[in-house]
């Protein structure tokens, strides 16, 4: 059987990703899918996640691939910068990172979302994510009453 | 750019806890459980730790640029919490919510938190008081009369001022402070001489206060209130020489607290933090309140101490004649029943039995012409140094320490002495038969000796006067004597502690006291030839060897640590200790497994302190604090 080296992803809006199949690997569902099926120049379709978002993965992976002599102060600001993002595009991502199963991905997402709440109020941090409000007016009062020292 | 709309609140719940574990402090943790219902389930767990009403640990950062931690103790968990304006100060004390911090450099600007509404309050900055900073407390800062007291450096005197104030005003005392409190409308401060209690009126009035203590030098009182009593505890201080090269080790050695009856702390491991500040979270007006415990291990002492075990009472429930002497009495009345038979067998033996006549033949008279002579010490003032005189040195004791089981002990424990010395002297003088010295002249008053066909003497004198001419082996008075004063002795030296291997060696003149006089009185029985020396040698071994027994029944041996006491004194407040502590656990149902190991902190090797919290202390502060309102 012939051992290939490109791997084809097609994406949920139906646009295809010819990769290097080292960094296909680094996600565990694309993994999984090749060691079970080990397709031979086959399309992975990749359902849930659309082209934007994937490009932007691979771009991910491909990085934390190829400069394995990069050293580490440089990868932290590379990251720094990749998350650096609109919060709708950190949800795909983190989505994203979750459907594929890429460990490294989603902690370096999950620290950069968790920055982001330090120091806001509940309401402000509503407004940042774009989250109703689905609490009651007496559930509100509750916790001011509780631990109303966290919300001053 | 399209806009798309994404769902946050509906981000898979393990994605939520990766993020919700990478926040790092409470109040974020407190808000994020507030934006949204599925974000408030992951929270759930650090809003239950927050819970009114658990006590919490505020711990000091290692480090300036690390965060306060709070720690609750039922839960044996921690946080981190964000307290801004604290970097390059330290937190010095807290009271109901607020916290004290004293800037590291000068002008030293102290500042006064509010952990609940975040505001401050700027106090005059300690620029007079040298570094390291005061003691301050406070009346309620919360209130708007507020005072606050503090300790300046230079001469250990107080100082006041209020919010607002541009400086300190100090007060004409030049008593060297320890520490102060705020406690009941007033200001308490201890000092090397002794209590004093600041009045809050028109002005400052400072008058002496009941509780005086003498402190030593390596001694260190401090204030604490608990369970609204006011607790002024003593720290001991000892130091010990690694090696020439280090300095010596200071360490504590016992904290005395003058009145325990709500907070017992148990440290079990070395603490290197300046300070340590136990609050306690109540439910409160609209917000989450922080009670101030105490800061026993604050501010000025940076000691490294490891410290075990319970603190020793000083003043346990009192048990006094009035409270449990009946019980005692009633407790040993087979004792006293026996000590009655003792009484009647010594009467017995005294008058009815009659001593052998041991041969006394001419050549033995040699030995035995010594002239007759009064005694030097009556027969009838033995029993009042011997006994009476102890008795009332143990009164003196009982009315000092009001501990009955010392007094009841001791004085049953002397009546046994003596009693069991003169019923075996008694005896063994009637059996023995030994002629006194003077026998000749008790024998034959007019100096004419006649002896029968066997050479034995034939009396003529009085029959009591010749039946107490026998009675010479062993001398009474002398075994009297030492079994009550030998007792005595015994107490004394268990008392001043004077085996406590301090070599403080003047302590055995007074232990050695009594045991002289005895051996006086065994001096004059040889001079007025009423015993020979053996007959007070033997005497006085009987009644030290009895009192020794006798003693040890109800005390300790006098070099032993407990040696001040009788046993049943230290039984008393070990059952007193166990008793105390079920009632307790009662009343704070999540305040199980009080003592807790805290973690291990990264960044330096220190151990960490763990204390026992007392249950019920929350629930006195709530009684003290809505008595205030």
């Amino acid at each position: 059987m012939a051992f290939t080296k490109k791997v084809t992803l097609k994406s949920s809006d139906g646009e295809l990703f010819i990769i290097d199949r080292a960094v296909a690997l680094q996600s565990r569902t694309i993994q999984y899918v090749l060691e079970d099926t080990n397709p031979v120049d086959a399309i992975i379709p990749v359902p849930a996640v659309d082209a934007r978002t994937l490009s932007k993965v691979l771009e991910y992976c491909k990085k934390h691939l190829i400069d394995l002599n990069t050293d580490f102060e440089d990868y932290s600001k590379w990251d720094k910068d990749f998350v650096d993002a609109e919060v709708w595009m950190l949800y795909d991502l983190i989505m994203a990172a979750d459907y594929l199963h890429i460990p490294p991905l989603i902690d370096l997402i999950c620290d950069k979302i968790a920055s982001m709440f330090k120091g806001q109020t509940p309401d402000k941090i509503r407004e940042i994510f774009n989250i109703d409000n689905d609490f009651s007016k007496e559930e509100e009062e509750d916790f001011k009453k509780k631990s109303g020292w966290a919300f001053k | 750019m399209d806009i798309i709309t994404t769902e946050w609140n509906e981000l898979p719940k393990e994605l939520l806890e990766l993020i919700f574990k990478r926040l790092q402090y409470v109040q974020d943790m407190l808000r994020f459980g507030a934006v949204c219902r599925p974000w408030s389930l992951v929270a759930s767990e650090v809003t239950q730790l927050f819970k009114p009403g658990s006590p919490i640990l505020l711990l000091p950062p290692v480090n300036n640029n690390e965060a306060y931690r709070l720690f609750n103790l039922s839960k044996s968990k921690g946080v981190e919490i964000q307290l801004e304006g604290t970097c390059g100060a330290w937190c010095c004390n807290s009271w109901n919510g607020w916290l004290l911090t004293i800037n590291c450099t000068p002008p030293y600007a102290i500042n006064f938190l509010d952990l609940m509404g975040g505001v401050q309050i700027q106090l005059p900055p300690a620029m007079a008081f040298e570094h390291p900073p005061p003691e301050i407390s406070s009346s309620a800062p919360s209130n708007p009369i507020c005072i606050f007291m503090a300790i300046c450096c230079n001469w250990a005197e107080l100082a006041f001022c209020k919010p607002g104030d541009r400086r300190w005003t100090t007060l004409e005392c030049r008593v060297p402070y320890k520490d102060i409190i705020y406690y009941k409308d007033n200001f308490y401060a201890v000092g090397q001489s002794g209590l004093v209690q600041c009045e809050i009126g028109e002005e400052l009035k400072v008058i002496p206060f009941a509780l005086r203590v003498k402190l030593e030098a390596l001694e260190h009182a401090y204030l604490v209130e608990s369970s609204g009593d006011l607790l002024q505890v003593i720290r001991e201080v000892e130091w010990e020489d690694v090696d020439a090269a280090h300095p010596p080790r200071y360490y504590t050695s016992t904290f005395e607290p003058a009145r325990l009856h709500a907070v017992s702390f148990m440290v079990i491991k070395e603490y290197h933090q300046p300070s340590l500040h136990i609050l306690t979270l109540v439910p409160d007006s609209g917000s989450m309140a922080w009670r101030y415990v105490g800061s026993l291990f604050g501010s000025r002492w940076n000691f490294s101490s490891v410290f075990q075990g319970t603190i020793r009472e000083v003043e346990p429930g009192c048990h006094t004649i009035k409270s449990h002497g009946a019980q005692v009495a009633r407790d040993h009345k087979h004792d006293w029943l026996i000590l009655l038979i003792l009484v009647m067998i010594a009467i017995i033996l005294f008058v009815f039995i009659h001593p052998f006549y041991r041969f006394v033949g001419k050549d033995m008279m040699n030995d035995l012409k010594y002239p007759l002579k009064d005694n030097t010490v009556p027969g009838w003032a033995v029993p009042m140094y011997a006994v009476l005189l102890p008795i009332v040195i143990f009164i003196l004791f009982y009315l000092r320490r009001r501990d009955v089981y010392d007094l009841h002990h001791s004085i049953l424990g002397l009546l046994f002495s003596v009693l069991i010395t003169v019923v075996i002297t008694e005896a063994i003088k009637d059996a023995v038969g030994r002629p006194r010295p003077d026998f000749f002249w008790r024998c034959f008053p007019d100096g004419k000796d006649v002896y029968d066909q066997w050479g034995d003497v034939i009396c003529h004198g009085k029959d009591s006067v010749i039946r107490e001419g026998h009675k010479s082996f062993p001398s009474g008075h002398t075994s009297g004597s030492f079994a009550g004063l030998g007792f005595l002795s015994l107490y004394l030296s268990g008392k001043i502690q004077a085996f406590d291997r301090k070599g403080h060696v003047a302590k055995l003149c007074i232990v050695f006291l009594p045991l002289l006089a005895a051996s006086l009185v065994g001096v004059s029985r040889v001079d007025d030839y009423w015993h020979h020396w053996q007959d007070v040698f033997a005497g006085g071994l009987l009644g030290l060897v009895v009192a020794f027994f006798c003693y040890l029944q109800f005390f300790p041996p006098p070099y032993d640590n407990n040696g001040s006491g009788p046993y049943a004194y230290f039984k008393m407040l070990e059952e007193l200790r166990a008793n105390r502590q079920p009632v307790h656990s009662v009343n704070v149902q999540d305040a199980q497994g009080m003592e807790v190991v805290l973690p291990q902190q990264p960044s330096q090797n220190n151990g960490f302190m763990a204390l026992s919290l007392d249950h019920d202390a929350t629930d006195s502060l709530d009684q003290m604090e809505a008595g205030r309102r």
